[in-house]
């Protein structure tokens, strides 16, 4: 088969539409997980024992199942209780939520590495609790966790394809829709591959630059 | 006359912008003991460093027994030594390091069986009983089945150099092997060493900030400064009547520090 | 239900064979690439960034794609799971070399010049002290890679290889319901990645125990 650029281009703007759900899937997505993140991480530290447990053990459930069958189970299993969601909110929330427990550690690890000196010199500095988070243990700990999230956040991006499983029209969904339709797959699935890794390279570029600054200001 | 083992001709080395070794000449002969000497940052861990082909020099050649190490003929011109010709010229060569460098996944005696096994095809069960012939040598036969981290720092260094002479080089190079070890330590390590100057005739080059041991082991002394040799000679000599005024400053030194001669 | 079950099943065991097939395949990609990107000959080095670089950034999703209904067309006609392996041993593979990588790099100089000064030929270097040692290190990554990569084989079920998540699929078809299909097979994925994840850690025990990991950091 060869490449066809006069269907190449007859696609291009399905395939930016599409991209721009992509683009917008994966933003919300990280919201949700840096957001439900941190809820878990807080519910890991949680004073009572069962909550401590109960958070870790959902925590491993959603990290121990495929991400695809968690958006089946948002998209075809909820409804059936009564609740409806769209494709792209169903796909947004599992993957924010897949996500979160992986983010979740990014916080753990981030909080543990502040030594326990600094929570004591914070009492003998007569701080509160919620004074000692704020000045702190937070200012301390989120300038390392940047690069780790930053690599979530790519890697979210690489997954928001599998919400077209649920008919999210990302780019992966209407690059799909115009193969289905014509019976050419090479020009669709290409052109979604090239603009995959430009988006990778270009982010793993300033993954590097962040991580770089990161390791200076320390 | 014979010639001499190790003839070092006119070597440089750069770290980058520091040359630490400047136009560097020596010659060994078959079962001399050398003392290499010198403050901090002399050079002295680079030249054992490049014998045992863990540098490359900038400048200058090397002959080992008669044979380039760093060169090699080819077409009748020489060429810089590719891998396979290090590995000939360095089976002449053993090396004991101040950090051990022992192999921690392996016990005691397969650190010391496994080069004679890989790289020169002994049988295991020969190359086990030799083994077990060094390290009653160095006087751990009940820890040869010991892991190196279940060993003092002293036992580790015995171990390292039982290793490197399961390779029965010509030449050995030891690098400062008591400075990492316990003062209460030391003391083991340097028997060995004694041991193995009275009982064989290999070549050696020691590193050492042990005056008295070295005085006592050494045929020759070489004091370093800068990268350059800036006096040599008998230990006697160089121990009780310094020529030079750096060395008689260094050796000043290192006596106010407690070490004795 | 008793046919629901046998159905999935059916899955599981598809799902399990191409978990181990392309975990088998990601495993010696992994070892090449890694040592490969190490490696003192530039070209190979430029050829295996190139190859990690593809197979990481673009996705898994696309890769998988590109296999079953690309590849065809220039004359590659390959079997649902044989797509399935290619893509997923070929992605986690580029994953894999980085931990390779990684873990022999942090194997101490000391360790290399021991080897230089006792003669061992570069190979030799890495087989018997190098490698068993960064297995150690290489281990708990590995483990997450493959759970990940056992998550990922439910993409496969997309291109219709029949397996956990496909019949579930089929399943909520031909019966219409969605819960139960979908919770068996979440809880069969759990109990997978968690014999997996048990399994490195008995492993990584194994080797642990005896080897000379409590050595204290050295002072220079
Ligand atoms: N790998 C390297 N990179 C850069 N500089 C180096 C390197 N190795 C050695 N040097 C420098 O070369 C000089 C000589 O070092 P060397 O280790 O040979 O000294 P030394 O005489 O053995 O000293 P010491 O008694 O402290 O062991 C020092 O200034 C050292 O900082
Ligand atoms: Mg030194």
């Amino acid at each position: 088969m060869e490449w066809n650029w006069t269907f190449a281009f007859a696609i291009l703007p399905h395939l930016l539409e599409g991209a721009k759900t992509t683009i917008l899937a994966t933003f919300l997505g990280f919201l949700i997980a840096i957001v439900l993140g941190l809820a878990m991480a807080l519910g890991r530290r949680s004073q009572q024992p069962w909550i401590a447990r109960a958070v870790g053990l959902c925590a491993d459930f959603i990290r121990g199942t495929p991400l695809l069958v968690q958006l089946y189970v948002l998209f075809f299993v909820l409804p059936n209780m009564g609740v409806v969601l769209s494709p792209l909110v169903a796909g947004v929330i599992g993957l924010g939520l897949h996500n979160a427990t992986y983010i979740a550690e990014v916080y753990r690890a981030g909080i543990e590495s502040i030594s326990r000196g600094q929570w004591e010199a914070s009492k003998a500095c007569n701080l509160g609790i919620s004074q000692t988070w704020r000045h702190i243990i937070i200012p301390q700990a989120i300038p390392p966790m940047i690069p780790a999230l930053a690599n979530y956040l790519i890697a979210m991006f690489k997954e928001t394809p599998l919400l077209s499983a649920i008919t999210v029209y990302e780019i992966m969904g209407e690059a799909l829709g115009a193969a289905s339709r014509t019976y050419r797959y090479l020009e669709p699935v290409t052109m979604v591959g090239v603009f995959f890794l430009i988006i990778s390279l270009v982010c793993a570029y300033f993954a590097r630059v962040i991580e770089e600054r990161v390791r200076i200001h320390q | 006359m014979t010639n001499p083992i190790i003839r070092i001709k006119n070597i440089s080395k750069s770290f980058g912008a520091v040359r630490v070794l400047d136009g560097l000449s020596i010659d060994v002969m078959p079962k001399e003991r050398l003392a290499l000497i010198g403050p901090s940052g002399s050079g002295k861990t680079t030249i054992l460093r490049i014998l045992m082909t863990l540098e490359r020099i900038n400048d200058g050649h090397i002959e080992i027994d008669g044979e380039q190490l760093y060169h090699m003929q080819r077409a009748g011109q020489l060429v810089p030594a590719d891998e396979k010709h290090l590995a000939k010229a360095r089976q002449k060569i053993g090396m004991v390091f101040q950090h051990f460098n022992l192999f921690p996944h392996k016990s005691v005696i397969d650190n010391i069986t496994l080069a004679p096994i890989v790289t020169k095809g002994v049988a295991k069960p020969k190359a086990e009983k030799r083994a077990m012939e060094l390290l009653d040598m160095v006087g751990l036969a009940d820890k040869a089945r010991s892991m190196p981290s279940a060993l003092s720092g002293g036992q580790k260094q015995r171990v390292a150099i039982a290793r490197a002479l399961a390779l029965q080089p010509e030449i050995m190079l030891f690098d400062e092997v008591t400075s990492a070890l316990d003062p209460e330590l030391v003391e083991e390590v340097l028997s060995v060493l004694w041991q193995l100057s009275t009982e064989t005739d290999m070549t050696m080059l020691l590193v050492t900030h042990e005056m008295g041991f070295a005085h006592d082991f050494a045929h020759r002394v070489l004091f370093f400064d800068r990268g350059k040799i800036v006096e040599e000679g008998k230990p006697d000599d160089i121990f009780r009547q310094p020529k030079h005024e750096r060395t008689q400053a260094f050796l000043k030194k290192i006596l106010a520090a407690g070490h004795r001669i | 239900m008793i046919e629901s079950l046998s159905l999935i099943l059916k899955g599981l065991q598809t799902t399990l064979a191409l978990t181990v097939f392309s975990l088998t395949l990601a495993l010696g990609v992994s070892f090449l690439a890694g040592l490969g990107r190490l490696s003192k000959n530039s070209v190979v080095r430029a050829t295996v960034i190139a190859y990690i670089e593809f197979f990481r950034g673009t996705s898994l999703f696309v890769q998988l794609f590109w296999a079953f209904y690309v590849l065809p067309f220039m004359g590659v006609e390959l079997s649902p799971m044989q797509a399935a392996v290619l893509a997923l041993g070929l992605n986690y593979g580029a994953y894999g070399a980085e931990v390779v990588r990684g873990s022999v790099n942090a194997i101490g100089r000391d360790q290399w010049e021991g080897c230089v000064a006792l003669n061992l030929t570069p190979f030799q270097r890495l087989r018997h002290v190098i490698i068993p040692q960064a297995i150690v290190i290489m281990l708990p990554p590995f483990g997450n890679l493959a759970v990940t990569l056992l998550k990922s084989t439910a993409i496969a079920s997309l291109i219709a290889l029949p397996d956990l998540t496909y019949q579930a699929q089929l399943v909520r078809n031909q019966t219409g319901q969605t819960l139960l299909p979908f919770a068996i097979i979440m809880i069969i994925y759990f109990a997978v990645s968690t014999f997996i994840k048990s399994g490195i850690q008995i492993a990584e025990r194994r080797l642990t125990i005896g080897a000379d990991r409590a050595q204290p950091a050295r002072s220079i």
